[in-house]
């Protein structure tokens, strides 16, 4: 068992990281050229940490069940002993893991290049707000079966989170340090818990079901 | 033409489709408004107190503000910028503020020293800061032309490594905004009733808030069409088909912009038909609706449309999303300083305001050659499109990416 999940770790690693993570480069090197990265202020700090970062979850656990969605097959997987649901799992975490060490990275070098932030308030922040969109793209590519579809939604809602009008959003608004707003650390968590088995699950019905 | 219609036949089956029509028709509809505001039309009175905003060329207003602002950053060497539209605060270091001082000390005429005796001063509240702008900006206003002044203003932007007020394109409607007078709002209301006939303002405003939306919603439709042929895995079927790349190529990218423009148009009439109610037919021209959407929008998806094309058939994947929303972001922040008629090189033209007609006017030349520049642009990358795709057909590409066998 330990050695099938290992197994499943070392190929996600092997073959589909690099292909994931190259994206979130870009998040980066958008926000070297947009920002700088030496003595940034608080409010440029917050715009990374709120508005650009999360981008990456989106990046990353969008496309989760990307590998299993051509045609055909949902055979292959059937006739294989490993359970799907576990590929799709540990996928699940190594890419919330990723997500996770890429924000912690680009906060603690913005805080060694003088960047004036609190750093265990702002990150936890941008996590959050990540693993929400991240987790909402999830879903929606799960149960629907499209990676569109998921990008769509996802990126979508975070679109929204642009316009001015934020009080229609209500506690669903996820900028709020930015706009002095109390933070919703532990919402925006419980709500990508509850799409992350939502969507796992959802996943899994629709293809016992084809 | 049969494979377009069958092409157009598979988009309006793809649920995509409807919710990226459906995420259109919300923005238009909340920004927009469900009818147009007549207001907007009212003949301006006499002795109103406010006409709004007007931008001037008065050189000797826009260099005294330039100044005042920039000596105020200069003394506490904090600098506000906005690259991209994202507002950064830069400090210079010793070097770049002695360039800086250099280049306050060309446009007043005021030594670096005096400057910086000065700026001591200041910071060490000897002297009140409008003292010593007051001072440095009497000297300033002969010192130098107005072209010299913009040079040297324009270096200053570059220093501070781009994005501030400073620059030449942005120092006039920063530092030159004034409120507009009677005889200025007569003749803009003139100028909106005789050349742009009503319709033509309200097209222009349509067409602002359209715009934004269309450049990025529709992406995600052009991307999934064609990621579809390789998670359905019927790509090898079509490679194999007698018919052309180009015609292929072709006839799907104009289903979809032919699709997208169809429901521009619809909405566009939906406003046009209230503005002929309001106004009357001989009052209007009704045409300038669809003149607008066609100049304006449909550049917009055309581009669009063909990134979407070009990064799918590329790459495989999903990349073209992420393309054209680095792209409409950097577009629409950019366009923020000129909201109410910023013409620049963007893709997304903004024209926030329904009037304005002089600055519309004053830019219409170059409208019509950025407008067609994008068009070049979306027929270029479709070419490069057909080429890449025939490639793959060939078995010259693998079809996972662009690496040669």
């Amino acid at each position: 068992m330990v050695f099938t999940r290992n197994k499943i770790l070392c190929n996600e690693i092997k073959h589909h990281t690099l292909s994931n993570v190259l994206p979130c480069f870009a998040v980066f090197l958008l926000i070297y050229i947009l920002f700088g990265i030496e003595g940034l202020k608080k409010d440029t700090v917050l715009i990374i940490a709120e508005r650009f970062l999360p981008l990456m979850a989106i990046i990353l656990l969008t496309p989760c069940f990307e590998y299993e969605l051509d045609k055909g097959i949902n055979q292959v997987i059937r006739s294989k002993t490993i359970y799907i649901g576990e590929t799709y799992f540990i996928r699940m975490i190594w890419r919330i893991v990723l997500y996770v060490l890429s924000t912690l990275m680009l906060m603690q070098f913005l805080k060694t290049q003088r960047a004036h932030m609190e750093f265990s308030l702002y990150t936890l922040e941008s996590i959050s707000i990540g693993l929400f969109l991240g987790s909402l793209g999830f879903l929606i590519s799960g149960i629907s079966s499209s990676l569109i579809g998921g990008y769509l939604v996802a990126l979508v809602y975070y679109l929204i989170q642009w316009m001015p009008n934020l009080k229609m959003l209500g506690a669903f608004y996820l900028f709020r340090i930015g706009k002095n707003l109390e933070p919703m650390i532990e919402l925006n968590i419980g709500i990508t818990l509850l799409f992350l088995i939502s969507g796992l699950l959802g996943k899994l019905m629709i293809e016992r079901r084809r | 033409m049969r494979l377009m219609l069958l092409e157009m036949k598979r988009i309006l089956k793809n649920p995509l489709f409807w919710i990226s029509i459906a995420l259109i028709f919300v923005f238009i509809y909340s920004q927009f408004g469900s009818g147009i505001d007549i207001s907007d039309m009212d003949k301006p009175l006499p002795n109103q107190e406010n006409y709004g905003i007007t931008q001037t060329n008065n050189m000797s207003i826009i260099r005294e503000k330039a100044i005042a602002q920039l000596l105020q950053e200069y003394s506490f060497n904090s600098y506000t910028t906005y690259p991209y539209g994202f507002y950064r605060q830069v400090e210079l270091n010793d070097k770049k503020n002695l360039q800086m001082a250099k280049i306050i000390s060309a446009i007043s005429g005021t030594s670096i020293e005096e400057i910086q005796e000065k700026q001591k001063k200041q910071q060490s509240s000897l002297m009140n800061g409008e003292q010593i702008q007051h001072i440095i900006i009497a000297k300033a206003q002969d010192s130098i032309s107005a072209q010299e002044f913009l040079d040297l203003m324009d270096k200053a932007d570059e220093l501070l490594g781009g994005g501030s007020f400073y620059s030449k394109k942005l120092i006039a409607s920063q530092f030159g905004k004034r409120s507009k007078t009677y005889e200025e709002a007569i003749e803009d209301y003139e100028l909106m009733i005789n050349k742009d006939r009503v319709s033509g303002a309200y097209a222009r405003l349509f067409c602002d808030y359209a715009g934004i939306i269309i450049g990025i919603i529709p992406i995600f439709l052009a991307v999934a069409i064609w990621f579809k042929d390789q998670r359905s895995k019927c790509q090898d079927l079509l490679f194999t088909r007698k018919t052309s790349s180009l015609k292929f190529i072709i006839s799907r990218y104009l289903a979809m912009l032919i699709l997208f423009s169809i429901f521009l148009i619809v909405m566009g009439s939906y406003y046009n038909i209230q503005i002929i109610k309001e106004f009357g037919l001989s009052k209007i021209n009704p045409f300038y609706f669809y003149g607008y959407i066609l100049i304006w929008l449909i550049p917009i998806l055309a581009v669009l449309l063909s990134i979407g094309t070009f990064t799918t058939i590329a790459t495989n994947s999903p990349s073209g999303i992420l393309v054209m929303m680095t792209w409409w972001f950097l577009d629409v922040m950019n366009g923020l300083p000129g909201i109410k008629g910023g013409y620049g090189n963007s893709l997304i033209l903004r024209h926030n305001i329904v009037g304005n007609t002089q600055i519309y006017l004053n830019n219409r030349a170059f409208i019509f050659i950025n407008r067609g520049a994008y068009i070049l642009f979306a027929i270029v990358i479709l070419v490069i499109s057909m080429s890449i795709y025939n490639l793959k057909r060939e078995g010259k590409v693998f079809v996972r990416g662009i690496h040669k066998k």
